[in-house]
């Protein structure tokens, strides 16, 4: 494996010239320097009036420039009864500012790439536009960042869009209701309860006021990480920021409190009746949070036993004619979350024929995994991963994405290193103990009609 | 990685045994035909290559394009020597993923890995060559496969939004251009001598066959090497794009209606209701000119997103739809255009009166052309010429541009133009899609309670002949059947 990452630092080399930093500009302070692979610089500078967050990568002769910026918050600060506002009010900040009144307009006509998403742990906007207008997207996006102009009118226009949405993803598609039921029925008291797009009712009831109070308290400048990865060189892309972002201040900052979940209780199981053809099942373990040492075997853990292709699962119940589908979704969050095995019922094949395979299956597993296996799906996870940074939006959103939740912009770099290293007694080790977690698992048993949503009592404290 | 390193010496020995003797589903053809290669280096070591074969399940009879559809079940099934686990796990010790996909007037062929310096890629060679040439084609692996495909058909019925474009496209498909695609009453005639008629037929060594390289340089050599073993029977390699089309017509020629079909799904309960609408043009526009017009036309209507007008219309000005989504498709060669859009049920009246607005004035009149201010044309113009810098700054869309080529959905002329070249007036755009529209093959499709749906569906599209379908009855041919 040295030998392949060794290939990666010496083809960086080649890719990118080198660039000169200065180490201050007007209020931009280099912080620090990175250098994942051999040739590729990239600065971290800091603001000190705004407490603004700014990384930098120099790709000369690219033609454009990815920009990218996160912010501090996803739908793990939101108090309970205005479920849904972060991603709400994602949908607002491409409602205008005074010099671009029609944002989805302007964006499209620097050429329609951009988009935003929501998660539980941060809100993040990306475009990638050419290079002639990157002064006009950095003007842009500080507008939006502090001079946000939305009317009543606007305001109640971009939640119908967002009801649409949450009809699309949660309401009618089976994949987006287990989702949602799995995490209602996992979490008691953490805001990971409620998935990033809300409750109906809280959406209903969420007014202007609301979400420009969200606005001043969450996009303030020292809440916010910029990521731009592009044809433009170091000291002219921070003379572009200091002239839309060099006057913007701190805001005061007091973190909310967000509810510990209790990790250790009884399994749980719910059975939903769903309008869908087949049964569809999430069985869940917490998951640790985004820092732990374990999370890389747990990843690896994760494919070996679920991938769609690959994983063990797939050759014992796909082949079999149990499931017509089985995947994972493991990933790591801020706060302990779910490692997550989805499978999706044959035709005909009842909830407990699937649930009995599944359970016997787990059983064979140990026997399966071995060494080989291991190294192989490490190769695949890593061909994955360095396709996404072979454009520079990819490393962009990685560098804001790792910078926000993991207070690290080479977190994700580093993930990739851990990957590489872990054992096989480590996978067996995270095994054992991903056996011993509180388990939760959610079925939707095919019927005639849906049952409505259904609210857990939530007992979680807020600030 | 030595762990890695160490193959399963016993499984590449069988393998090594194996490659002398690949006879196999393209042994018996002798073929004057050339692979042509084409490429774009990139720095990261990651290998893609995939393959083209110009015909599709467009080209081919309803017999065939069911094989084609489940012959990618039979290539991931192993070989006639290794296992499914097998010939995963000798994958695997590369990190290799390779697989085929039928398409309407192609199939593909693909495989990716990453580099690993100083591997020994000779044994990844032999796998898959012998995958492609000795695949697992027995009674047991096609009944698996069907089996399969049964199941993920009916699974699709649960994705409101996908049915209601897989109805629209079977309907297109059977309509007007005789094509069964992989439904219950095709799939059950599939047999392991329909799919080895298919491979010799479809994938015919005979034919010339594209394909495409994203990696680096030094890694150029493999991929002409896995070519010239795998597709051996398709004759030399040869470097450099095509810029031509090789996608080959049907025997027998599409016959276009001009008749304007409504279908509603029948599905009660829903909290949305889905609306699919597209026009099939009755032929490739004629000249550079045109194939702008329809270009620059869709991208003013659709394809500048949340920009368009169509985006404007109906969610930013209302509020009606999350999804607002353009479609323009091929069916070999003739474009078909129009969107996806997901309004709420309690909206469904309101945007339905919206719907049919834009789509008259976006295609049957198609006067919003002419009224855009200057401004919004300006916008519009700049948004569609830095999409296409921002499409030829990544090495994978540089690939895809030409290969929409090879395709047949571009022209040759028009992928060497250059924008600063592009000219064209609002009457241009407006006459093309006013008098292609015109003749167009319609149908629109929607997801919901018929009772809700249908008077609306008089009211607002009245040119249009209302069928309903129930849910089960999608997945079968007699329901297309006009």
């Amino acid at each position: 494996m040295k030998k392949f990452i060794a290939m990666i630092l010496m083809v960086f080399v080649t890719a990118c010239a080198s660039t000169k930093a200065p180490k201050e500009y007007s209020g931009f302070v280099l912080k620090k320097q990175y250098e994942p692979f051999a040739g590729v610089k990239i600065y971290e500078y800091s603001h000190a009036g705004s407490g603004l967050k700014v990384l930098l990568e120099s790709r000369p002769k690219s033609g454009v420039v990815a920009y990218v910026t996160a912010y501090d918050v996803g739908s793990r600060f939101e108090a309970p009864g205005r479920t849904g506002l972060a991603h709400l009010f994602e949908h607002m900040m491409f409602r205008g500012t005074p010099s671009f009144p029609e944002p989805f307009k302007t964006l499209s006509g620097w050429g329609d790439r951009f988009n935003a998403y929501t998660s539980f742990d941060l809100t993040l906007y990306h475009q990638l536009v050419p290079k002639e207008v990157f002064n006009d997207v950095a003007m842009f996006e500080s507008e939006r960042m502090r001079k946000l102009q939305v009317s009543d009118k606007i305001f109640k226009t971009e939640r119908g869009a967002v009801v649409s949405e949450r009809k699309m993803r949660t309401t009618d598609t089976p994949r987006g209701r287990l989702y949602w039921e799995l995490n209602q029925h996992a979490f008691d008291v953490h805001p990971y309860q409620t998935g990033p797009i809300g409750w109906q009712e809280d959406l209903d009831a969420t007014s202007l006021e609301d979400a420009l109070s969200f606005y001043k308290r969450y996009y303030a400048p020292n809440r916010a990480t910029i990521s731009i990865v592009g044809d433009f060189k170091i000291k002219e892309a921070l003379k572009v920021l200091d002239k839309h972002y060099g006057k913007f201040k701190k805001e005061q900052w007091v973190e909310p409190i967000v509810a510990s979940e209790n990790l250790k209780r009884r399994n749980r199981r719910k059975v939903i009746p769903y309008q869908t053809e087949t049964v569809h099942m999430a069985d869940a373990r917490f998951a640790p949070g985004n820092m732990n040492k374990q999370n890389a075997a747990e990843m690896l853990l994760c494919s070996l036993l679920a991938d769609g292709k690959l994983g063990f699962l797939s050759s014992e119940l796909v082949e079999k004619k149990i499931a017509r589908s089985v995947s994972d979704s493991c990933y790591f969050l801020v706060d302990p979350s779910l490692s997550t095995i989805m499978l999706t019922g044959y035709p005909k094949v009842s909830v407990s024929q699937l649930e009995k395979a599944y359970d016997k299956a787990l059983k064979k597993f140990p026997a399966w995994l071995n060494n080989d296996r291991l190294e192989g799906i490490k190769l695949y996870y890593l061909e994955y991963h360095l396709g996404e940074l072979r454009e520079p939006m990819g490393v962009a959103e990685s560098l804001a994405y790792n910078y926000v939740t993991a207070k690290d912009p080479m977190h994700g770099f580093k993930f990739m290193d851990q990957i590489k290293d872990v054992t096989l007694d480590q996978v067996k080790e995270v095994w054992s103990d991903w056996q011993r977690r509180s388990k939760t698992r959610v079925i939707l048993k095919p019927a005639k009609k849906s049952a409505p949503f259904k609210r857990r009592v939530v007992r979680r404290k807020s600030k | 990685m030595k762990n890695i390193l160490k193959l399963k010496s016993s499984l590449f020995k069988k393998l090594a045994l194996s490659v002398p003797l690949v006879v196999g589903l393209f042994a018996s053809q002798t073929a004057e035909s050339r692979i042509y290669l084409d490429s774009e280096t990139d720095p990261l070591p990651l290998f893609s290559l995939q393959v083209m074969f110009p015909k599709g399940m467009l080209a081919a009879s309803q017999l065939q394009a069911a094989s084609m559809v489940l012959y990618s079940e039979i290539l991931e099934d192993g070989t006639e020597r290794l296992t499914k686990q097998e010939f995963i796990d000798a994958m695997m010790t590369f990190g290799a993923s390779a697989s085929f996909g039928a398409g309407r007037d192609s199939s593909s062929w693909s495989v990716s890995f990453p580099i690993i310096e100083g591997k020994d890629y000779a044994p990844l060679i032999k796998l898959l060559e012998e995958n492609w040439k000795l695949p697992r084609l027995k009674e047991e692996t096609v009944s698996k496969a069907k089996a399969k495909m049964t199941a993920a058909l009916k699974g699709s019925l649960d994705s409101d939004m996908g049915l209601a474009a897989a109805v629209g496209r079977r309907w297109v498909g059977i309509n007007n251009f005789g094509l069964y695609p992989i439904l219950m009453e095709g799939l059950k005639k599939v047999s392991v001598s329909s799919i080895a008629s298919m491979a010799k037929e479809a994938l015919s060594a005979e034919q010339d066959v594209w394909a495409g390289y994203v990696g680096p340089q030094s890694h150029m050599p493999l991929a002409e090497k896995i070519l010239s073993t795998v597709f051996s029977k398709h004759g030399k390699v040869s470097k450099g794009a095509i810029g031509r089309s090789m996608i080959k017509a049907p025997e027998k020629k599409p016959t276009m209606s001009d008749e304007k079909t409504a279908i509603i799904v029948e599905k009660s309960g829903r909290s949305q209701s889905i609306v699919f609408t597209t026009g099939v043009f009755s032929e490739f526009p004629t000249d550079t000119q045109e194939e702008l017009a329809l270009h620059f036309g869709g991208h003013i209507l659709g394809f500048s997103g949340l920009g368009s007008y169509f985006g404007d219309e109906i969610r930013n000005k209302r509020g009606l739809a999350y999804t607002v989504s353009p479609l323009q498709k091929y069916y070999l060669g003739k474009p078909a255009v129009g969107f996806l859009t997901n309004p709420v049920r309690e909206k469904t009246a309101e945007a339905f009166g919206v719907i049919a607005e834009v789509q008259k004035a976006g295609y049957a009149e198609a006067d919003v052309f002419n009224v855009l201010s200057e401004d919004v044309w300006e916008r519009q113009w700049q948004s569609f010429r830095f999409g296409h810098i921002l499409d030829n700054a990544s090495v994978g869309a540089r690939l895809g541009l030409r290969k929409a080529v090879v395709k047949g959905v571009i022209s040759p002329a028009f992928q060497k133009s250059k924008p600063s070249d592009w000219s064209i007036s609002r009457d241009d755009i407006r006459e093309y899609f006013q008098s292609n529209w015109a003749k167009a093959s319609r149908v629109m499709v929607f997801v919901g309670d018929s009772k809700e749906l249908k008077p609306l569906i008089e009211k607002h599209f009245p040119e249009y002949k209302i069928r309903v379908m129930e849910l089960q009855d999608t997945l079968t041919e007699k329901a297309y059947v006009r």
